[in-house]
């Protein structure tokens, strides 16, 4: 069967934070009569149609249905596939990273006065605010009331919201369409410059074009665009089967798991020993503290509060944070008949979120299996699992600050502990109870395996992200970052983003910054 | 027989299923087999190698609940099984520990994700978040808005001076 051609100038492969992003910052070259081309792998949803039913919205916005394991199954990642990418399924919670995180990179030109520009450019388009205190419910509430108890200070998450109805169902894809993730912002900009979108469009792989009478010129992608009918979501664009698109540059922006999948399906591998490494996911888990009476929890946003006053000395931050039954019942450590009479209590449950900065480090990486789908290799080492322990000591204090009865703590023996308790939350949490397979451990904040750097021993992509000896291939997501970001990704994602498509748009003589004004 | 990889050995599996949920006790065998299904229904994804796995555990457990008890696993109560199920997971066999875990939380996500089960919980989110919530209303007191700290960017939308 013969493959459609395509032939365009700049092609971006994915639509989150990051491929949002660059196909914005690329929409003026389309004035500058180029031809751009965005390729989603998921579909175009309209939210309208979002249940807010954990297993169906799950399994139609998250890949593995929010289940994709680590190798050894130990860990299960958490990443959207649609357009829109994990912008559909984020909070929204818009933070800046830490400076000595970015400046700790020592990656040439990447300043953090640059991003900041960027990230406050952001902030402005995706009417980033902070919710107001009337729509902050109790959960959040006892977050910042049982840190300030314990004398420490906790911190608002300015979040990315407009006509936010306090669904609470932000992980389940906004059926209001509150959340300002790059489906609802970015892609529709691009789209108005004339940018096309196709969705349900699979790149199977990346090779250099072949030379031609003018010699051989940017990139080929072997795309398959699906069009088996799904229950959610519109079908594609293009005629489902096999194309083929040449591009001038091609931008990979699929996220810390299938970027760097993809590059490998595509053999760069054998020249870049860094790529598929040094990936970080900022493992996490959920705590829960049970309350005398009911709680305003399954409303309002979810994510107001964070504390991270340890995360240079412990490795650790916290969040509040509020799941869905099924995912409870899976992070609640155990079962029988205490796990389910905790579950019962569900109205009457504060929950929070520890989040532990994991080290980047060579064998924690992303392969691929023979048929060239990723597998992540990745184990909690004894530093990662101290800062969760650590965490969930203060997690608990936090609790029994706020006045809760009870805290489920999986790094406990028994896991609950009692209000007589507060004062051997040391002894009672420990790592020696932390049974790696046995405590759900998750984490949504993927980054690395395509750092970026100038040393191709331990880099994949130039500080403009451009992968190393292949001039028209660029990476534009959160597999650029050197080490953890510490800290919620998305904004980051953004900002980096636009910095490598900003110098694609240069090589095609057009000046971004000018664009933008 | 039914279709799929848990489905089949719901006999087997409902005593299981009742340890580790033990409503389950109460619940009719259509309401068993449609939580199977929904299991089924992810599994349905997962390598073939890897539902062979689940089978062989399933019966594993029966083995493993005679030969250390004496007693079928069906004949102990709810506790006693949860309490033995428990000690698997928590044992030294990291592949055990792992199995008894994946299949709780398999099992957790056809019982659990049944929307009805989750109401039983008193989960009520809903699209229409404040304007529909029917039950209490926020009670903690939050401090003086000027003095709650705020995330790194304390002013969204605006550059520090120092890097303007």
């Amino acid at each position: 069967m013969t493959a459609n051609k395509v032939e365009v100038d700049v092609v971006v492969i994915g639509s989150g934070a990051g491929g949002g992003a660059a196909i914005q910052a690329l929409g003026p070259l389309v004035h500058a009569g180029k031809k751009v081309l965005l390729l989603e792998k998921g579909p175009r949803f309209d939210h309208t149609q979002f249940s807010g039913q954990e297993l169906d919205m799950a399994g139609t916005l998250y890949a593995a249905g929010g289940g994709f394991p680590t190798a050894d199954r130990a860990i299960t990642l958490a990443f959207a596939e649609g357009l829109g990418g994990s912008t559909l399924v984020y909070t929204g919670t818009s933070v800046r990273p830490p400076r000595r995180v970015i400046d700790g990179w020592k990656v040439p030109g990447l300043e953090y006065r640059d991003l900041v520009h960027r990230l406050a450019r952001f902030e402005r388009q995706n009417g980033v605010d902070f919710v107001p205190d009337a729509k902050i419910n109790d959960n959040n509430r006892l977050f910042a009331e049982g840190c300030r108890k314990l004398g420490w200070t906790p911190e608002q998450f300015a979040v990315n919201l407009r006509g936010c109805r306090g669904s609470s169902l932000c992980n389940l894809g906004c059926p209001n369409g509150a959340k300002q993730g790059t489906a609802y912002v970015q892609i529709p900009m691009a789209e108005r410059a004339g940018v096309e979108v196709v969705t349900r469009a699979r790149v199977l792989r990346v090779a250099p074009a072949p030379a031609g009478p003018t010699g051989g010129q940017g990139g080929v992608l072997d795309v398959e665009v699906d069009g088996t009918p799904v229950p959610m979501g519109a079908p594609s664009t293009w005629a489902p089967g096999r194309w083929i698109v040449q591009a001038k540059d091609v931008i990979v922006a699929c996220g810390a798991v299938h970027t760097p999948a993809l590059l490998l399906r595509s053999g760069l591998g054998a020249t870049l020993p860094a790529l598929g490494r040094w990936w970080t996911c900022q493992p996490a888990h959920i705590l829960v503290g049970e309350h005398d009476r009911p709680l305003t929890n399954a409303v309002g946003h979810p994510k107001s509060f964070l504390w991270e006053e340890r995360i240079v000395e412990d490795r650790y931050f916290l969040e509040a944070c509020m799941y869905f039954p099924f995912v409870t019942a899976k992070n609640l450590t155990g079962f029988g008949p205490e796990h389910e009479r905790l579950l019962k209590a569900y109205e009457r449950l504060q929950m929070i979120l520890v989040l532990a900065c994991d080290d980047a480090l060579p064998d924690q990486r992303v392969a691929i299996d023979a048929a060239g789908d990723p597998v992540v290799h990745y184990r909690l080492t004894d530093a990662t699992v101290t800062a969760m322990v650590k965490a969930t000591r203060a997690a608990a204090r936090i609790f029994f600050a706020a006045g809760a009865k009870a805290v489920h703590a999986p790094s406990a023996r028994p896991t609950l502990l009692t209000r007589d308790e507060q004062d051997r939350i040391d002894e009672r949490v420990h790592e020696r109870h932390f049974h790696r397979g046995a405590v759900s451990v998750s984490a949504a904040h993927l980054m690395g395996g395509c750092r970026m750097g100038e040393d191709t021993a331990t880099a994949v992509t130039t500080p403009l992200g451009q992968v190393h000896g292949v001039p028209w291939l660029h990476v534009a997501d959160a597999s650029l970052f050197r080490t953890a970001l510490e800290i919620n990704p998305y904004l980051t994602v953004m900002a980096l983003a636009e910095h490598v498509a900003d110098a694609v748009s240069r090589k095609h003589g057009v000046d971004p910054e000018a664009a933008r004004a | 027989m039914a279709d799929g990889t848990l489905a089949p050995l719901q006999a087997r599996l409902r005593p299981i299923l009742e340890a580790f949920v033990p409503a389950v006790a109460h619940a009719t065998d259509a309401e068993v087999a449609a939580a199977l299904a929904r299991t089924d229904a992810r599994l349905a994804r997962e390598p073939a190698a890897l539902r062979r796995q689940l089978r062989v555990l399933v019966t594993a457990l029966h083995v493993l609940t005679f030969l250390f008890t004496l007693r079928t696993l069906r004949s102990l109560d709810i506790a006693a099984r949860a309490r033995f199920l428990l000690r698997v997971q928590d044992g030294p066999i990291g592949k055990l520990r792992l199995g008894v875990w994946g299949l709780r939380t398999l099992l957790f996500l056809g019982w659990y994700g049944n929307p009805q089960a989750g109401a039983a919980l008193g989960w009520r989110a809903s699209k229409y978040g404040w304007d529909a919530w029917t039950g209490v209303q926020p009670w903690a007191p939050l401090p003086p808005f000027e003095g709650r700290a705020r995330a790194s960017n304390g002013a969204p939308g605006h550059v520090p001076e120092d890097l303007a």
